[in-house]
C-alpha cells in the first residue's frame, strides 16, 4: 500500500518534473550571474522615450520595450539578478538566524524553550507583508540591500521553529547523552552532534523560504515598496505594466512568467526534498 | 465546557502575546526612524503649533517609557491620530476601510472554503484517476502564483478582453447616486465579484490539500466500508460518514489562513481598487501618512489576533477530539 503510494508521488512529482524544474533553476541563476554579458541592451538606457516607448515585441527588442524605451529582455535578465540575489541573502540571513535561534531553544529547553517558542508563534500569526509594509513605511529610502536584509529579519521565526523541532528530538539521542558524559561542552555538542543532524530539514525550509520570498519581494516591489525605478526587478516591472490602458501585454506577461516559473520550480524541488527527508510525508500521500 | 477552560486560558495568551509583541514593535519602529516621521514633513508644511500639538498628543517630550504607555492608551481610547492625506481622523478612514474589506473578505471566504471541501473530497475519492492527478499538479501550480499576479491575470482576461465585470472600485462612480437601493446592492456585487473570486481560488487550493489528505484518512476506515457493505449510497457515505469525520483540519486551517487572507487582501486589493484596509496601508505608505500606516498595522493585527482566536475555539467545538494542544 504505501510501497504504491510512494510509486505514485514519483509520478506525480518525481523524475521529468524535478529535472526540468531543476534545469529552470540553474538557468536563471546561469543568466543572474551573466547578465551584463546575455542582456542585449543597457537596462537602464531610454535611447527615445518619445518614438521608442511601449513598442511591441519585434527583432529589434525582443521582448518589446517599457514607457520609457527600455529594452523589456534586458531588464527582465538584470531584473532575474536582482529579484534572486534579494532571494539568496534574505534566505541566508533568515536561515542563519533560525538556526541560531530554533538551536538555541530546543537544546536549552525550559523557559528560555518557552519563550522564544511564544515569541515564535505570535511572530508567524501576523502576516509577513504587514509588517514588511510597516518597515518600508519607518524606512522610506530602504536600499535593495536593504530591503533583502529586512526580508531576511522578517523570515527567521519559520526557520527557528523547524530546527527547534529537530534539535528537541536529537538532543533526546543516546549519542548526545553519551557525548555530554564524555564531557563534551554545550556548544560543542550543539555544532558537532545536534546540528549536523538537522542539515536536511535546514535545507528543505530554506528551499520553501526561496519560494516565499521572492513572491514576497516581487509583490512589495509591485506595490512600489520594494525596488525601487530604475533598478528593475520582476515586481516592480509589472508595476510599469499595470497600466492597461496602452494594451502593453508584454510589459506583464514575461516577468509574471519569470516569477511564476521560478516559483513553481522552487516549489517542485522543495516538495520533492521533502518527500525525501521525512518518509511521513511520503507515506500520507 | 471545564475541559475548555485551560485551552481557552492558553489561546487568549497567545493573542495577548502577539498584541504585545507587535505594538512593541510598532512603537520601536515608530521610535527608531531616523528624525521623525512628523518632523521631516513638519518642515515642508505644518506649521509650529501643528507640531507642537502632535508631540503633546504622542507625549514626545516625556521619558520612554511614560511616551510608551501613553501611545498604547491612545489606542485603546480609540485616539488613532489624524489622517493628513485623507484630511480626517484616522479613526474614520479606518471605519470605512474595514467595513469594505470585511465585504470582500467574508464571500471570498465562504466560497474558497466551501469550494476547497467540495474539491478536496472529490479528489480524495478519485485518488489516483488522472484528472485528479492533474488537478493536484494544477493546485501546486496555482500555489506557486503570487496573488497579485493571479490578481492582475483575473482583471486583465475578465474585465479588459471579456468585459464580464467593471475593471476596479467598489461602485460605478458615474452612476451609483442615482440607482435605486437594489441598483446600487448590484452594482457593489458586479464590482465586488472579481476580486473576491480571485481571493476565493487562492483559500480554495490553500484549504483542499489539508480536507484531502483528510478525507483520505478517513476512507479506509471501517465505518466507511461497513456503510458501502450494508448498501448505502455513495452520496449518503460522503454526506453521513465521511465528512463529518473529515472536516476538522479544514475547520483548523481557517486559524491559520486569516493572516494569509489578510495579505493577500493587500494585493488583490490594490489591483481592484478595492478600498479596503490593504489599499489604504499601500496609499498611506506611499503618501507617507505615518499616523494612517501605524493605526492599521495595530488594527489588523487586533483584527487577525482575535480571528485566529475565534477559529481556534470553533474547531476545537466543532470536534472534541482536537488535541488541545496548550
Amino acid at each position: 500500500m504505501i510501497a504504491g503510494q510512494a510509486e505514485r508521488a514519483r509520478r506525480t512529482l518525481g523524475g521529468p518534473a524535478v529535472y526540468a524544474a531543476l534545469a529552470v533553476i540553474a538557468l536563471f541563476v546561469l543568466v543572474a550571474l551573466l547578465a551584463p554579458v546575455i542582456a542585449p541592451h543597457d537596462p537602464f538606457a531610454q535611447p527615445d522615450a518619445a518614438t521608442q516607448a511601449n513598442l511591441a515585441p519585434s527583432g529589434a527588442h525582443l521582448l518589446g520595450t517599457d514607457r520609457y524605451s527600455r529594452d523589456v529582455l534586458s531588464r527582465l535578465v538584470f531584473g532575474a539578478r536582482v529579484s534572486l540575489g534579494i532571494a539568496a541573502l534574505a534566505v541566508g540571513i533568515a536561515m542563519t538566524l533560525g538556526t541560531a535561534v530554533g538551536a538555541l531553544a530546543g537544546y536549552a529547553g525550559g523557559w528560555t524553550d518557552r519563550l522564544v517558542t511564544r515569541t515564535v508563534d505570535a511572530i508567524l500569526s501576523v502576516p509577513r507583508v504587514l509588517v514588511l509594509i510597516f518597515i518600508v513605511a519607518a524606512f522610506p529610502h530602504l536600499s535593495v540591500f536593504g530591503l533583502a536584509i529586512m526580508l531576511g529579519l522578517t523570515g527567521w521565526p519559520a526557520m527557528a521553529k523547524v530546527v527547534r523541532a529537530q534539535v528537541r528530538e536529537t538532543a533526546a539521542m543516546d549519542y548526545v547523552l553519551a557525548a555530554r558524559a564524555l564531557g563534551v561542552r554545550p556548544l560543542g555538542i550543539l555544532t558537532r552532534h545536534v546540528l549536523p543532524a538537522a542539515v536536511p530539514q535546514i535545507l528543505v525550509a530554506a528551499t520553501l523560504a526561496v519560494a516565499t520570498v521572492i513572491p514576497l519581494e516581487a509583490g512589495l516591489s509591485f506595490l512600489g515598496l520594494g525596488v525601487r525605478q530604475p533598478t528593475p526587478s520582476w515586481g516592480n516591472m509589472m508595476l510599469d505594466g499595470a497600466d492597461f490602458g496602452a494594451h502593453t501585454w508584454w510589459l506583464l506577461v514575461f516577468p509574471g512568467m519569470a516569477i511564476v516559473i521560478t516559483v513553481l520550480s522552487i516549489n517542485v524541488i522543495g516538495e520533492r526534498l521533502r518527500e525525501m527527508v521525512d518518509p511521513r510525508v511520503r507515506a500520507s500521500r | 465546557m471545564t475541559r475548555l477552560r485551560p485551552f481557552l486560558l492558553a489561546r487568549a495568551g497567545h493573542a495577548l502575546t502577539v498584541l504585545v509583541v507587535i505594538v512593541t514593535l510598532v512603537f520601536v519602529l515608530f521610535r527608531l526612524t531616523p528624525g521623525d516621521p512628523f518632523l521631516a514633513r513638519s518642515q515642508e508644511h505644518a506649521t509650529e503649533e501643528e507640531h507642537a500639538a502632535f508631540r503633546a498628543r504622542w507625549g514626545y517630550d516625556r521619558p520612554i517609557a511614560v511616551q510608551y504607555v501613553k501611545w498604547v492608551g491612545n489606542f485603546v481610547s480609540g485616539d488613532f491620530g489624524w489622517s493628513h492625506s485623507a484630511q480626517r481622523p484616522v479613526r474614520e478612514v479606518l471605519a470605512t476601510a474595514f467595513v469594505n474589506s470585511t465585504l470582500l473578505m467574508i464571500p471570498a471566504f465562504v466560497l474558497g472554503w466551501l469550494g476547497a471541501v467540495a474539491l478536496g473530497t472529490w479528489q480524495a475519492f478519485r485518488q489516483g484517476r488522472w484528472l485528479a492527478r492533474a488537478s493536484e499538479t494544477v493546485a501546486i501550480g496555482v500555489l506557486s502564483i503570487p496573488d497579485f499576479v493571479m490578481a492582475l491575470a483575473a482583471l486583465w482576461v475578465f474585465a479588459f478582453r471579456l468585459r464580464l465585470a467593471p475593471s476596479g472600485g467598489m461602485v460605478d462612480v458615474a452612476l451609483h447616486d442615482s440607482l435605486t437601493l437594489a441598483g446600487r446592492t448590484a452594482d457593489v456585487v458586479a464590482h465586488l465579484a472579481l476580486p473576491a473570486l480571485t481571493l476565493a481560488v487562492v483559500v480554495m487550493f490553500a484549504v483542499s490539500r489539508y480536507h484531502r489528505a483528510a478525507v483520505l484518512g478517513v476512507l479506509h476506515e471501517d465505518y466507511v466500508r461497513t456503510a458501502r457493505a450494508s448498501g448505502a449510497a455513495e452520496s449518503d457515505v460522503v454526506r453521513r460518514h465521511v465528512l463529518p469525520n473529515a472536516l476538522g483540519p479544514a475547520i483548523a486551517v481557517a486559524g491559520i489562513l486569516l493572516p494569509g487572507m489578510f495579505a493577500g487582501g493587500v494585493f488583490v486589493e490594490k489591483v481592484f481598487a478595492w478600498p479596503g484596509m490593504g489599499r489604504t496601508l499601500v496609499d498611506a505608505v506611499l503618501g507617507r501618512d505615518f499616523e494612517l500606516v501605524q493605526a492599521i498595522v495595530v488594527v489588523s493585527t487586533v483584527a487577525i489576533a482575535l480571528g485566529s482566536a475565534l477559529a481556534d475555539i470553533v474547531a476545537v467545538t466543532f470536534n472534541p477530539r482536537v488535541q488541545l494542544d496548550t
